[in-house]
């Protein structure tokens, strides 16, 4: 189910990486570091708290939109997208956008979560969504752009699911409708929201371990 | 009482370590981490002989932490520091050397992994591969060797600060390491905690079949223990040999820079220079809870006068930070009453009322300064000026204003170098330093502090001395919840012993069913499985048939899982709500067939879309229902263990998951903490989502943070070893579990079956 093989997790870019003068390696390594796999799951969980809290109450939030135009309600579901991006921007690792996004689910559905372990599913195929935009980046881009279409990627994820489970009998205007407001809200909120997070964190120095917080750090001191 | 020497030499792990103390030796050793310009530690040499006992000492930044993480090979890849020169465990790298050396760290709540304490102690030997009953003998055994005495299956987050940090050493022990590293243990720890925890180590390394080397600036509790003290400095070693040479040396030098030196306590600031003046703050009658908890204390009366100190002590658990926080007004009186006194309410902002629980948070700020014990939980803003400008600003102040209050507290409390860094990365001292200047920036008559002086290394406890003394000879009144003896002394602080409190009634134990309910027999991935068939069956065909056979199948066999209907009724409350609201979407948009009943805009209530609607309603509640009423009862433990099990999933991920389940539960105490916190700095009157905003940001600096330092401590009980890990906790695969699963399929079939025979399938794709 996860592009990780078994036992040891070993991702190291293939190619030779270049010395950098300093002594540092010009790439940065794919492998999963201890660190890495411990934030991913620390964030993943609050996301899955973040889902937990936002299950009880999107729905009056977005009853109104609904009303005003069916479909539309989806620009506010973003909010069940961002551990996908987030854990991804900060750990920078294959498979974390869809670590993340599972974990969250798994998570809010260990809470008594509204839709059980079939929240798992939806993780799945939302973190698919993000993780393969990041893929497709050859895990190389992690600015503001990959991270709106990673999130429109997570989007498309929980548009499909939504419209072949919950919605499956709807008129074709509705479906056009839900799956666009589901991608904007996914690159806006997701993506763009999980940047801003991020960005957020590195300035308290609290990612100095992940070189999202080091690039951080670097154009500070500049 | 040492290890009892029958443990070692057995021939399950003589293979995976050879016995007996470790030697350390660095060699010319430098690193510089990633991002710096400077090495932490350069050109370094040390050698500790097997079984050597060394106190190592510095200024905070000398690089202490880095060469204990550095032994126990841990500091990361190349990613993330330049290395040179050689560092060696007995001989060879510390990589190649895992599990014979253990570190402790600071922080106990970031250092254990799992729920119960026996499954904790277990989790570093599981990582190495060590076979299981050789784990079960040794759980016992290192909980023993700490002097904990706690069932198996105790709740680590119920223990008390000096119980998880001894929990947290078994843990290293029980990998059998041949040198103990000890990085400030007992730091964050009350005086009984680091008595509890000298003891334990004490113990242990006393026949020297350990070798320990102990970073700690409380030189009084280590000294009697350890042959030899080296003290860094800027990376490098100044000073290294016996215990009493060296203070006696570097005494003068070392005190200068924070350690504690036995005979050289920090300066104290004069005596008050005049008597109490008027109350300021009365409470009568007072009994306290903490936010959720039960009463710990009734009955107290205690004014608080201009001018004067009083120390609120006690034992753990007696409530001094209850107390201390009742009468900042940021806790409700459960009895009684606290008021502020005429003098206190003449200060603007006007307030209704003389009680500070019913103040805003402007009107707070104005007249109760709060330092709180963890000066993580109340920085708000991004930069240390603008930390210092947030009260100000609440009070209406301007720029120009805010900045002239911010100017002086810079240079006072020594934060001018550091005015635009955020908060957040300042040293431990440097904090306490700017929490209390934030409390200051709005002159309140009163500063309230939770255990200001705790951890702090010399220098700063002396400057946080002076600071206090200073209000109190203002004209102002400090009330704090503290054990620091030389602290009250220091301050000539009334004292208010807070008596002990009545023991808690022991939970009633629940007694153990001999049988189980089948929820929590099945074994998780069977419960995944059997509540995912259907769901993925189903969404092939739309239709009300299948759907409500699926669910009528469904809804006769739940009795059999034996959930409580109360909780069960809970648990599926969201669904029997979210399904029919599901339903009515489809029922006004839904595809349009046969005869239109209404249509108003988008809207077409439609034969086909009330049959869509009520197929819908059915198949939610038929996938729901299942997926809920599996996991009613769920154990992140017994999940992660058929995860990793079971389903064979990457143990690494597994097992980080679960770690990172267990740190979350602290949040949200974290959570309070931090409202409380943003109340007393004068933002608690901000709007809802600007404060639920800060409030998630610092939740997950916190959660970020400790996961950090887990990730270091996990690691060090050789979490992430290239070694098949074992696993004690056995994840049975039984014929119920089959058995649940068939029937899972078996209703999908059954459901599928009857739309075919009755012609009522509609397939959802094509």
């Amino acid at each position: 189910m996860a592009p990780f093989s078994k036992g040891t997790i070993r991702m190291v870019s293939t190619e030779a990486s270049t010395t950098a003068p300093t002594g540092r390696p010009a790439r940065p390594s794919l492998r999963w570091r201890v660190v890495d796999i411990v934030v991913a799951s620390v964030l993943g969980v609050a996301g899955g708290l973040v889902m937990t809290v936002w299950n009880l109450v999107y729905s009056p939030l977005t009853a109104p939109i609904e009303a005003a135009l069916p479909g539309l309600q989806a620009l506010l579901y973003g909010v069940w997208l961002f551990p996908a991006v987030l854990v991804a921007l900060v750990v920078r690792k294959p498979g974390a956008a869809l670590y993340g996004e599972l974990l969250a689910a798994a998570t809010s559905a260990l809470l008594g979560g509204f839709w059980g372990w079939t929240a798992v599913q939806w993780g799945l195929v939302q973190g698919l969504g993000a993780e393969l935009v990041f893929a497709l980046l050859l895990y190389r881009a992690w600015g503001l752009v990959p991270a709106l279409l990673a999130g429109l990627g997570a989007g498309v994820g929980m548009a499909v699911m939504d419209l072949t489970f919950y919605y499956a009998g709807a008129r074709p205007e509705f479906a056009v409708i839900y799956a666009a407001s589901a991608m904007v809200s996914g690159a806006l909120l997701a993506g763009g929201g999980s940047w801003l997070l991020v960005r957020g964190l590195a300035r308290t120095g609290a990612l100095s371990r992940f070189a999202a917080g080091r690039e951080h750090a670097a154009r500070a001191d500049s | 009482m040492p290890i009892p020497d029958a443990r070692r030499g057995e021939a399950a792990d003589a293979a995976l370590a050879p016995h007996g103390a470790a030697s350390l030796a660095a060699r010319d050793w430098s690193f510089t981490p990633a991002g710096r310009a400077e090495p932490v530690l350069a050109g370094l040499d040390l050698t500790v002989e097997p079984g050597e006992r060394v106190l190592l000492l510095g200024a905070s930044g000398s690089g202490k932490s880095t060469l204990l993480q550095a032994f126990a090979g841990v500091l990361g890849g190349d990613d993330e520091g330049v290395r040179s020169g050689a560092l060696e465990v007995d001989g060879v790298e510390p990589g190649a050397a895992r599990g014979r050396v253990g570190l402790l760290l600071q922080d106990p709540d970031a250092q254990l992994v799992l729920a119960r304490a026996g499954d904790d102690v277990a989790f570093g030997p599981e990582n190495l591969g060590v076979p299981a009953d050789e784990i079960a003998r040794r759980v016992p055994q290192a909980l023993a060797a700490v002097g904990l005495d706690l069932p198996l299956d105790a709740d680590t987050t119920r223990l008390s600060g000096g119980q998880k940090q001894r929990l947290a050493l078994a843990g290293v022990l029980a990998l059998r390491p041949g040198a103990l590293l000890l990085d400030e243990p007992t730091a964050q720890l009350d005086p009984a905690g680091v008595r509890e925890v000298a003891a334990a180590v004490a113990a242990l390394v006393a026949d020297r079949s350990m070798t320990l080397l102990v970073v700690e600036h409380r030189v009084d509790v280590w000294a009697p223990l350890v042959d030899r003290v080296v003290v860094l400095e800027h990376g490098r070693v100044v000073a290294d040999g016996p215990v009493a040479d060296v203070l006696r040396e570097q005494g003068e030098r070392l005190a200068a820079r924070g350690v504690w030196v036995p005979g050289r306590s920090p300066e104290h600031p004069a005596p008050a220079s005049r008597e109490p003046g008027q109350v300021l703050l009365a409470a009568r009658g007072l009994a306290v809870r903490p936010a959720g908890g039960a009463v710990v204390q009734r009955g107290l009366d205690l004014d608080v006068r201009a001018g004067e100190v009083v120390a609120l002590t006690g034992v753990n658990g007696a409530g001094k930070t209850t107390l201390a926080l009742t009468l900042a007004g940021l806790l409700d009186a459960a009895e009684g009453q606290v008021t502020a006194t005429d003098a206190l309410l003449a200060v603007p902002p006007p307030v209704d009322s003389p009680a500070p629980a019913s103040w805003s948070s402007r009107a707070l700020v104005a007249r109760l300064g709060v330092v709180f014990q963890n000066p993580e939980h109340q920085f708000v803003a991004p930069t240390v000026r603008a930390e210092l400008e947030v009260g100000p600003r609440a009070l209406g102040r301007d720029d120009a204003e805010a900045r002239t209050i911010a100017e002086p507290l810079l240079d006072r409390l020594r934060l001018r170098h550091l005015t635009g860094s955020s908060p957040f990365t300042l040293s431990g001292g440097e904090q306490r330093r700017l929490s209390v200047a934030t409390a200051l920036a709005t002159a309140p008559p009163v500063l309230v502090l939770d255990e200001p002086s705790f951890g702090q290394d010399a220098r700063t406890w002396a400057e946080l001395a002076a600071l206090l003394a200073a209000h109190r000879d203002a004209g102002g009144a400090v009330v704090m919840a503290t054990h620091d003896r030389e602290l009250i002394a220091a301050l000539g602080a009334r004292e208010v012993v807070l008596p002990a409190p009545a023991p808690a009634p022991r939970a009633v134990e629940t007694p153990r069913n001999a049988r189980r309910p089948l929820v929590e027999r099945l074994n998780p991935v069977a419960a995944i499985a059997a509540s995912l068939l259907p769901a993925l069956l189903l969404i092939v065909t739309l239709d009300v048939v299948s759907a409500g056979v699926a669910l009528a199948l469904q809804l006769a066999l739940l009795p059999l899982l034996g959930v409580p209907w109360r909780l069960l009724l809970l648990r599926l409350s969201p669904v029997l709500v979210g399904a029919p609201l599901t339903a009515l979407t489809l029922l006004l948009y839904g595809e349009e067939r046969g005869r239109v009943y209404a249509e108003f805009l988008l809207v077409r209530i439609s034969d086909g879309s009330i049959e869509v609607a009520l197929a819908t309603l059915l198949r939610v509640l038929a996938i729901g229902i299942p997926a809920i009423a599996l996991f009613a009862r769920p154990d992140a433990t017994r999940l992660g263990d058929a995860l990793g099990q079971n389903l064979r999933l990457p143990a690494r991920f597994v097992l980080g998951a679960v770690a990172a389940l267990r740190l979350v539960t602290l949040l949200r105490d974290d959570a309070r903490t931090l409202e409380r916190a943003r109340r007393a700095r004068g933002t608690g009157d901000r709007g809802r989502i600007r404060r639920l905003a800060g409030l998630l940001l610092a939740l997950l600096v916190l959660s970020i943070r400790r996961g950090s330092a887990l990730a270091i401590a996990m690691e060090a009980r050789g979490f992430g070893a290239p070694v098949r890990r074992t696993w004690v906790r056995p994840s049975p695969w039984r014929g119920v579990d089959t058995a649940a699963v068939l029937v899972g399929l078996g209703i999908s079939v059954a459901a599928l079956g009857a739309a075919l025979l009755t012609g009522s399938f509609r397939a959802v794709i094509g």
